[in-house]
């Protein structure tokens, strides 16, 4: 079922970079309407997540529709400005809320 | 000696079921496969095969089952023969609600991804908005939203990713509707095409990118290599480049004299081009006539510069004149008439190719008398006629006789006086500088542009503004600046003679 999460809504910028997450954006939009939008900083470069829908199951799990079309769960946690998301080979990485 | 085809590729696409989906044909408003790749220059053939493909669990599929009864089901399977793409058309996929390209990562069992397809015929549309016309229908009886879908999927199948620049085909379905409103609702807003950059993708993406098994799904790159020259190339905001003519109108013959202006026109430093000359390699163009032939020009001879780029602050211009006579086909004028000039500067920046353009207009005016248009043509016939204006020396005798010959026509004279007195002004070899023939050839007629203003006022100072020649040659220019919009540096040189 999903579950309201207003905080994640809003523009997010990638905290440090590892070869583990190279293939999720480097910025993302978490919309209202369970939209999302990933982008690299390098233009037309393939992100896992690239445009898609996203919808919060749990208290920790969110479901993100990929590259593919694939919709793939995530653990994942907001606290304060910092969304940080860990996927199905335990690669965590970070975003921190845009100024 | 003919084309082969009149399409670039050939594809089939093979389309099974089970017995309860709908196969995806078409929008149900003449829209179909074959409208779809005809638009891209592909030819394709559909392959509706099986009907009655078995649920291997259920009425709901996973990754693995649906690449399974690909390799299962499939008529064919020989890509040395043909790029046979599979489309399996379900009731339910356990990993999504419409479609998926599931031939990829761990699910692409024999290695050979982006083969096959899966589509939702069941999946049930909510009920609600931002669904439109097709609310609450069952997918496979919405024939416009269910043939989209097998579009797209398959067009991640060749290589594409989700493109959100338009409602074409590889922008997701979710992100069409809730674009819909209340006078064009979804499915209506659907743009049946791939977007322009999809669609030059599918033309001329390496065949490794599109084809069924060639790349792993998310590897495709516009940039490496880029599939056309204006892929590495990115357009700066901020940076604006002007260009004008010197004249407005010039004789048939004659060269073509074109100011540019980079200007920042942002509120901060950009990284910028330091010098607009022809010499810096960057500057480049084209040129239409007025027939619509397109020309172009680029640099002949290169100086390279350790730091050709440097800062540009707010406001601040680099301002250069470039002088366009022949280009790779040949003269750049070779009529009269109206032509049209695009000047582009590129520099590299970050990896890509930052790239500025300007455009203006001339009026060729057609020859005047016999004269004129005898030397006009010695001009435009005689490729040496650029090199000697870009080289100077005594070598390319058939450039120097050309210019020599518009030199002595009235009409082009003013035109080509400067050219010829910049070659007699330089040595070369055992001939020493000839100041006095380059002073008679400088009076108040001569056409100059403020680059070529510059550079006299320095060949005057180098070689010494006492001289006869030298004292001649700067009164002519002092006259020039005073009436002349050459800008202050320029006005500021010659001044200082």
């Amino acid at each position: 079922m999903a579950e309201r999460h207003p905080q994640i809504v809003g523009n997010w910028d990638k905290v440090g970079r590892t070869a583990c997450d190279e293939m999720y954006p480097d910025s993302i939009r978490f919309q209202d309407n369970g939209l999302y939008f990933g982008l690299k900083d390098q233009p037309g470069t393939f992100t896992q997540w690239d445009v898609g829908t996203y919808e919060i199951t749990g208290s920790e799990r969110i479901n993100i529709s990929t590259a593919n079309d694939a919709i793939v769960t995530y653990r994942f946690a907001i606290s304060d400005d910092t969304l940080t998301f860990v996927d199905h080979y335990d690669c965590q990485f970070r975003y921190r809320r845009a100024g | 000696m003919g084309w082969v085809s009149e399409y670039l590729r050939k594809i089939t696409v093979e389309i099974d079921r089970v017995s309860a989906s709908e196969s995806p044909l078409n929008n149900g408003s003449g829209v179909d496969w074959k409208s779809v790749f005809d638009s891209v220059g592909w030819d394709v053939t559909i392959d509706e095969s099986d009907t009655n493909v078995a649920e291997p669990s259920g009425d709901s599929w996973s990754d693995a089952e649906m690449h399974q009864a690909l390799l299962a089901r499939r008529d064919a399977s020989d890509l040395d023969a043909e790029w046979r793409y599979h489309v399996l058309a379900v009731r339910l996929i356990d990993s999504t609600p419409r479609g998926i390209m599931y031939d990829s990562g761990a699910t692409d069992s024999n290695n050979v991804p982006r083969e096959g397809v899966g589509i939702a015929s069941h999946w049930v549309i909510p009920n609600s908005d931002p669904w439109g016309l097709v609310k609450g229908m069952r997918f496979g009886t919405a024939a416009a939203p269910y043939f989209r879908t097998a579009v797209h999927e398959l067009g991640h199948g060749h290589g594409l990713f989700h493109n959100t620049v338009d409602n074409g085909f590889m922008n997701t379905t979710d992100v069409i509707a809730s674009s819909g409103t209340a006078t064009t609702p979804f499915p209506n807003n659907i743009l049946w095409s791939f977007a322009p950059d999809d669609q030059k993708r599918l033309r001329h993406y390496p065949d490794v990118f599109v084809r069924p098994g060639g790349t792993a799904f998310g590897t495709a790159s516009t940039t490496t290599p880029p599939i056309t020259p204006t892929d590495v190339m990115v357009e700066i905001d901020g940076l604006e480049l002007r260009v004008s003519p010197w004249l407005a109108s010039i004789p048939l013959g004659a060269p073509v004299r074109v100011n540019v202006e980079l200007v920042n026109t942002s509120g901060e430093s950009m990284f910028a081009p330091s010098t607009l000359g022809m010499k810096s390699g960057l500057v480049r163009g084209t040129v239409v006539d007025p027939s619509g032939t397109l020309r172009t020009f680029a640099p002949l001879v290169l100086c390279v510069e350790e730091n050709p780029v440097g800062s540009l602050d707010p406001g601040q211009s680099i301002v250069d004149s470039i002088t366009l006579l022949r280009g790779g086909q040949g003269p750049l004028f070779p009529s009269s008439g109206v032509y049209s000039i695009t000047v582009e500067v590129h520099w590299g920046s970050g990896g890509a190719e930052a790239t500025v353009t300007g455009k203006t207009s001339i009026i060729v005016t057609p020859a005047v008398d016999e004269a004129h248009s005898e030397a006009a043509l010695k001009v435009l016939s005689a490729p040496d006629a650029l090199l000697t204006l870009v080289l100077g020396g005594d070598h390319l005798t058939d450039g120097i006789e050309a210019i020599q010959s518009a030199v002595e026509n009235p009409v082009l004279r003013p035109h080509f006086a400067y050219i010829e007195a910049k070659r007699l002004a330089k040595p070369f070899w055992e001939r020493e500088a000839d100041p006095e023939a380059a002073s008679e050839l400088i009076d108040e007629s001569t056409v100059m542009s403020p680059a070529e203003i510059e550079k006299a006022a320095r060949l005057v100072e180098a070689q010494g503004a006492d001289s006869a020649a030298g004292q001649s040659i700067a009164e002519t220019l002092k006259e020039k600046v005073r009436t002349l919009d050459v800008g202050d540096e320029v006005r500021g040189i010659v001044d200082s003679l």
